[in-house]
């Protein structure tokens, strides 16, 4: 084979591998017809509320630490553990909720930028045979790309359920040994196993005891990482808020654009087609074709407004 | 040049950082090798129980000191982001309000060229531009805007 023959199938290896799996493109078409629009609503005042991330998270309940307390203090603990569980979980439903709708809206505003740029196109369209406008061509690629908004990321943090599994103080060893010292040999009438007894008991009592203060610790970690994802997801949620009301406010632009466009496009398209210098038409058509030039600019700036 | 057997400076760790290790690994559950009858091993643990109890408040204390310091970071963040997402949106409406007004104008007069130089570039600035509620969203990570 000659050596020309071995580049072309290389040549063609390589477009092969890089085109096989290539989409049409999905751009949308300007030339389709616009539909009307509708101005997109402020959102309910709830939407964006701060309250379940700046609501204070309680602190540590108060324990007894005495030995007879041991079951108390853990139950309060594993109860405390759940409440932070609720928080967090609070937290996240609303920012979800916020989330959504923002998402909902943007995605009605992406759509709605689209016609208002058909309207763009048709304008430009039919002011493109005066020269002295100078014709600038669009794309519905030139709309800005949709915005992903996600959720921060969740910090990996033990749950109620989790932290009750963790902190679950095995003990079974002991109470066995213990039982067989209460039940065989004479039981607690032997004074040897009186003894073992006692000092399982002690033991089961300082294993729950050390689990406690390590409980203590872990849940103050806990509670300090749903503190800051709060802050994290205070700061998506505000955000979030100040831009919807971008998207409100260019929504209504947009919809103030097609109501003029629409009056104006009506009256530049009775000007004879013929007619294709600027000097040659009335100064009143002049004046209109003016504005249309100006109001189709306007309106392809909030366009490309990005969010 | 070289370098040893010397600490460089950042290598030391200030003492609240080594608390926090510290709270941390006693954090963390141990398993119970005890049997009731051992009375050594018994001590042992109470001896552990003893570590744990005389270090809890500083541990929490060290814990508490982390987290908050993290916090005020994000809450910096927050006020910073907050602030440069008015700015934006303000500068960037005041921008194409002013520019639309002038362009307006000069069109109504009949200059079309310069009302069409304005546009063109107002245009370009406008496509150019970043979305400030993605510079927002991308700051959040390393806390920067």
């Amino acid at each position: 084979m000659s050596l020309f023959w071995q580049w072309v199938i290389v040549i063609w290896g390589i477009w092969y591998f890089f085109l096989r799996n290539r989409k049409p493109s999905k751009t949308a078409s300007l030339k389709v017809a616009p539909t009307f629009i509708e101005p997109i609503n402020a959102p309910d005042e709830n939407l964006y509320d701060l309250t379940p991330y700046t609501i204070e998270i309680p602190e540590l309940p108060e324990l007894e630490d005495t030995l007879l307390a041991i079951n108390r203090d853990s139950k309060k603990l594993r109860l405390y553990a759940e409440e932070l569980d609720r928080h967090k979980n609070r937290m996240e439903s609303a920012a979800n909720d916020s989330i959504q709708k923002f998402h909902d809206d943007y995605m009605k505003l992406d759509d709605q930028q689209l016609q208002i740029y058909r309207r763009v196109y048709q304008s430009k369209t039919i002011i493109k045979r005066f020269k002295e406008l100078k014709y600038q061509k669009i794309s519905a690629k030139d709309i800005p790309e949709k915005l992903r908004v996600p959720l921060p990321p969740i910090p990996s943090y033990l749950d109620a359920k989790a932290f009750n599994k963790k902190y679950s103080v095995n003990v079974t060893g002991i109470s066995n040994a213990t039982s067989k010292a209460i039940l065989n040999n004479g039981g607690l009438k032997n004074a040897n196993n009186v003894w073992v007894a006692a000092i399982g008991l002690a033991a089961v009592a300082v294993a729950d005891l050390i689990n406690t203060s390590k409980m203590k610790r872990k849940l103050e970690e806990v509670r300090g990482q749903i503190i800051n994802h709060g802050v994290t997801l205070k700061t998506r949620t505000e955000a979030l808020k100040k831009s919807h009301s971008q998207i409100v406010d260019v929504s209504y632009k947009l919809k103030q654009s097609e109501i003029s466009l629409i009056m104006i496009i009506d009256q530049v398209k009775m000007i004879d087609k013929k007619i294709k210098k600027l000097e040659d038409v009335s100064s009143e058509n002049r004046s209109n074709i003016g504005m249309l030039y100006y109001l189709a600019s306007e309106a392809e700036m909030n366009c490309l407004k990005k969010i | 040049m070289f370098n040893f057997g010397k600490k460089k400076p950042n290598q030391i760790q200030p003492p609240v950082t080594i608390h926090l290790d510290n709270a941390r690994k006693r954090a963390e559950p141990t398993p119970i090798t005890l049997h009731s009858t051992d009375l050594i091993g018994l001590l042992k643990e109470a001896v552990e129980l003893g570590k744990l109890k005389a270090t809890e408040s500083r541990d929490l204390e060290a814990i508490r000191t982390d987290y908050m310091k993290t916090y005020k970071e994000l809450d910096d963040y927050h006020n910073r982001a907050m602030s440069a997402l008015d700015q934006e949106y303000a500068k960037r409406n005041k921008m194409i309000d002013e520019i639309s007004a002038m362009a307006k104008q000069l069109i109504s007069q009949g200059q079309y060229e310069a009302g069409q130089a304005i546009i063109s570039q107002m245009l370009d600035i406008i496509a150019k531009q970043d979305s400030p509620l993605n510079t927002v969203i991308q700051g959040q990570s390393r806390r920067s805007i």
